[in-house]
């Protein structure tokens, strides 16, 4: 590999050797005067040519250590960039084996999210009308009389379930069709969400209503 | 047990006509005898008048016949007509609760403030 050391010996060879066949060439011209001003001229010359070598090996010196220098931030980034690399991956393959290392376990659904199903009238608490009458079950009349209230501002909403909530229990209110042309509704007080077989306690109804 | 003065059954039927929820078109305090005693309107009309004199001997016709049977009281009468309103009488101590509904009511509703009003009558 060719270093700055190298190119800069050369150099001075190659400037002392062209100062000697100048030098030669200027005693074999002859005419004594002519010899030392054409010595001189020359001398002047390869001086100044030296000179211009010179700045020039000193701009090529500085750019290849700023090269150099440059580089070297540039390795020292990646490095960096690596070691933080190897601990990504460090901290990766630890969790990987952690997992690994854990049981597969199964966590059950809330049951709360699962509607219990409604399917007999036995497990309504009431059925009533649109008129504000328990037709079926027992519960408070006032309660529900205020329900069908309610209910009758919500009719244009057309909501066929409502869900009346409090602290430890709620209110399921379902309407399930309609008999005689009065709509018909089911009451259920539940603490888990219920839902319900419209179809199926209708005709339950009708059938314990003899309609 | 006080004696219920007008000035009483005016407030009730307000507190009943309130609580209705447009439920009730008319309400009435009948006496005995068939005579509007309060009404919801401020002044008497000849249709309050007219449910006083139906309610009255009605109640008491009915009253009378149960009575030769067996030994109960009426609480009300649900009366529902062509219109699908409801004419609805119930006892008042000595007088009579006489209610029309608006179409299609909340019967519930309006047995529930029925029940009320006799509770506080009789308190």
């Amino acid at each position: 590999m060719v270093t700055i050391l190298d190119i800069v010996t050369l150099l001075i060879i190659v400037n002392i050797t062209l100062t000697v066949i100048v030098i030669v060439s200027i005693l074999r011209a002859g005419g004594k005067e002519k010899s030392i001003a054409l010595y001189n001229e020359v001398r002047n010359r390869l001086e100044t040519s030296e000179r211009v070598i010179l700045e020039n090996m000193k701009i090529l010196r500085s750019s290849i250590s700023n090269l150099i220098e440059s580089n070297i931030s540039l390795l020292n980034t990646i490095r960096e960039q690596l070691g933080k690399f190897e601990q990504v991956n460090r901290e990766l393959n630890k969790t990987v084996l952690e997992l690994k290392s854990q049981p597969l376990t199964f966590t059950p659904l809330n049951v709360d999210l699962v509607k219990r199903e409604l399917t007999t009238l036995a497990e309504i608490d009431c059925v009533f009308s649109d008129e504000g009458l328990i037709m079926y079950g027992k519960y408070d009349q006032k309660t529900i009389a205020f329900i069908t209230q309610a209910l009758r501002v919500l009719e244009n909403v057309n909501c066929d379930e409502i869900k009346i909530g409090s602290k430890d229990k709620s209110i399921y209110i379902f309407r399930i069709g309609e008999l005689e042309g009065k709509k018909i509704y089911c009451l259920k007080e539940s603490n888990i969400p219920v839902k319900i077989n419209s179809k199926r306690i209708l005709e339950e109804l009708i059938g314990e209503e003899g309609v | 047990m006080r004696r219920v003065s007008e000035k009483d059954f005016r407030e009730l039927v307000d507190k009943i006509m309130k609580k209705s929820f447009g439920q009730i078109e008319k309400c009435i305090v009948a006496s005995e005898d068939g005579l509007p005693v309060v009404t919801n309107n401020s002044n008497t009309d000849s249709m309050d008048e007219l449910l006083a004199a139906i309610a009255s001997p009605l109640f008491a016709a009915i009253q009378e016949v149960l009575k030769q049977y067996s030994n109960v009281e009426i609480e009300k009468i649900d009366i529902k007509l062509s219109n699908d309103k409801h004419l609805i009488i119930s006892s008042l101590g000595s007088n009579l609760l006489v209610i029309l509904s608006a179409n299609r009511p909340n019967l519930g509703l309006i047995y529930v403030l029925i029940d009320g009003a006799k509770n506080t009558k009789n308190e």
